[in-house]
């Protein structure tokens, strides 16, 4: 079983092995510069439909009415609430189904071939199933966030806790340590780190699962529900602000979870750079 | 290597004679099966919620010759393969190709690696609505929304892949004269394999959230489209048989994966029966 988190801390580790130059910079910045031109000019002369890809100018714009406007404040809430609330059922309920499933090798074997499986279902189809049962509001949102974000919390527990080598099993053991001690001293210090980055990968299946709720579901309020709308109506400016604003909740959410893990596990840096 | 890890309880704190007692765990998981089909049954059968809103087993089965005798049931789940394999491979050749780039240019990848690496906490669903009106309903815009949302699994693995080739093969690699590019396909590439295998892996679970997602959002065909139907119309047995055919999907697609990763990366094989000879 392939642990995404896993995957998903490498973006990290390479970031901070690379050394920006003044040459990378030149690119980086040129590609930008050419970049924002593009993106202005084009549907300018008429390359592109300026109607369905609005330019820069308009983009800013749209952003401008949109954090001017009174009515949005309500959805940026509601989506906010709803991912944060999500995300801690979630990361509770992930936690205490690794601890109890993970702390015994002879249980988690037994139910590996069950999480395989839970793990090669994409959630996310079980949403239409729970707006039906739950309704438009912010409960459907909620479980279906829930349904989605707390898998890769379970599995990275697990994997934490059977992280520790045979060896350093064995001389526990040999110092007549009891359950409870290889637990604390061994299994869970040697786990943190690798739930720490399932619950990230969490936050971000978190947002996703609302944002998925909030599209599907008409009715309720929501970033999702504002972006759907503003596509509908082709009032592309808001649509790309609506997305903006998305993004930067998204990447500031993701840098506070780095903020946090790098304080939580300060001793397991340089391990985890050699391990990945 | 969380393959590795999960396997490797089997060495674990068992002691060899306390081994041939012991009854194999599986035998557990075969019995937990009836356990979790008894109990939807009876949560089902005392109504815990409306039958309309979750089935029992009994009602799943009896609609599976329904979906599945529907004259349109092989045009939709078509579509909903041709937008997986389509976003899949799209999604997998742009990244592999971004991780080739950046890999071997460390200008490139000090210019870009910041912008595309945020692209981790990115939810794509968001772009969904805005792709249904660039490129309408049609599979088009499903393959791009799949193939946005996999190709970062496959680019940062495969970026961090090349980094892992041994410095001592490199320099060998360098002393007998290799070009950049005969050292790319004949030691960084081979040695990034097994780590892009696991990106590729997640990249299909994703790719296939991506294509159900945008589905969702407004299709004109599409299991997904069909699941939707069925919900709307209050048929919450057979939205459970697309349910589990979504399920059957991703088994097969993670088998379909596992069994290429064990006939190309064939040298790992070893590794994978013997992880505790993988462990350091």
């Amino acid at each position: 079983m392939s642990s995404s988190a896993d995957i998903r801390s490498r973006g990290k580790a390479l970031r901070k092995q690379t050394k920006s130059t003044k040459q990378s910079m030149l690119v980086g910045g040129l590609t930008l510069v050419v970049f924002l031109v593009l993106w202005e000019l084009l549907p300018t002369i008429g390359v592109l439909n300026r109607v369905l890809i609005p330019t820069l100018t308009d983009t800013i714009w749209g952003l401008g009415q949109l954090v001017s406007g009174g009515y949005w404040w309500e959805d940026l809430g509601s989506t906010l609430s709803s991912v944060v609330i999500a995300w801690t059922i979630g990361v509770t309920f992930g936690i205490t189904m690794g601890v109890t499933l993970g702390t015994s090798p002879f249980i988690r074997t037994a139910i590996t071939p069950y999480a395989i499986a839970l793990q090669a279902l994409p959630k996310i189809v079980l949403a239409p199933v729970l707006i039906g049962a739950l309704g438009f509001g912010s409960q459907s949102k909620i479980a279906i966030a829930v349904a989605i974000c707390f898998f890769p919390v379970w599995i990275n527990t697990m994997v934490g806790l059977a992280l520790p080598s045979a060896a350093e099993f064995t001389f526990m053991k040999s110092l007549n340590a009891s359950r409870v001690q290889v637990f604390r001293k061994l299994q869970l210090p040697s786990s943190v780190p690798i739930v720490l980055v399932g619950m990230k990968h969490a936050m971000l299946l978190s947002f996703t699962g609302v944002l998925v709720a909030e599209i599907l579901s008409s009715a309720s309020n929501g970033l999702g529900k504002l972006v759907k709308e503003f596509s509908l109506q082709l009032n592309m400016p808001l649509s790309l602000a609506v997305i903006t604003v998305v993004l930067t909740i998204a990447v500031s959410l993701v840098s506070i979870m780095d903020v946090l893990e790098r304080k939580v596990v300060f001793w397991s840096e340089s391990e985890r750079g050699k391990n990945s | 290597m969380s393959k590795s890890t999960l396997s490797t309880t089997k060495v674990t704190l068992e002691d060899p004679q306390k081994k041939k007692k012991k009854f194999s765990p599986y035998w557990i998981t075969a019995a937990l099966f009836p356990i979790i089909m008894l109990t939807w049954y009876v949560i089902t059968e005392i109504r815990v919620l409306h039958p309309i809103l979750m089935p029992g087993p009994e009602a799943v089965l009896k609609a599976v010759p329904k979906v599945f005798g529907s004259e349109t049931f092989v045009m939709h789940a078509t579509r909903t393969l041709t937008e997986i394999v389509g976003g899949f491979a799209l999604g997998a050749t742009v990244g592999f190709i971004l991780g080739l780039l950046l890999g071997s240019s460390n200008v490139l990848r000090a210019a870009y690696l910041p912008v595309l690496s945020a692209m981790e906490a990115v939810p794509t669903v968001i772009i969904a609505p805005l792709l249904i009106a660039w490129l309408g309903f049609g599979f088009e815009g499903k393959i791009v929304q799949a193939a946005f949302a996999c190709f970062y699994a496959v680019f940062i693995t495969t970026l961090s892949g090349l980094a892992l080739a041994n410095a001592n093969s490199v320099s060998l690699m360098q002393s007998l004269g290799a070009s950049k590019i005969q050292t790319l396909l004949k030691l960084r590439i081979p040695s990034a394999l097994p780590v892009i295998f696991g990106g590729l892996q997640l990249g299909a679970t994703i790719a296939i959230i991506g294509a159900i997602v945008s589905e969702f959002v407004g299709a004109d065909a599409g299991l997904g489209f069909l699941l939707l139907r069925y919900r709307s119309s209050y048929d919450t047995p057979s939205a459970w048989v697309l349910i589990f055919c979504f399920l059957a999907i991703g088994i097969a697609t993670y088998l379909i994966i596992s069994l290429a990763e064990k006939k190309i990366v064939f040298w790992r094989a070893a590794a994978i029966t013997r992880p505790d000879l993988e462990k350091k």
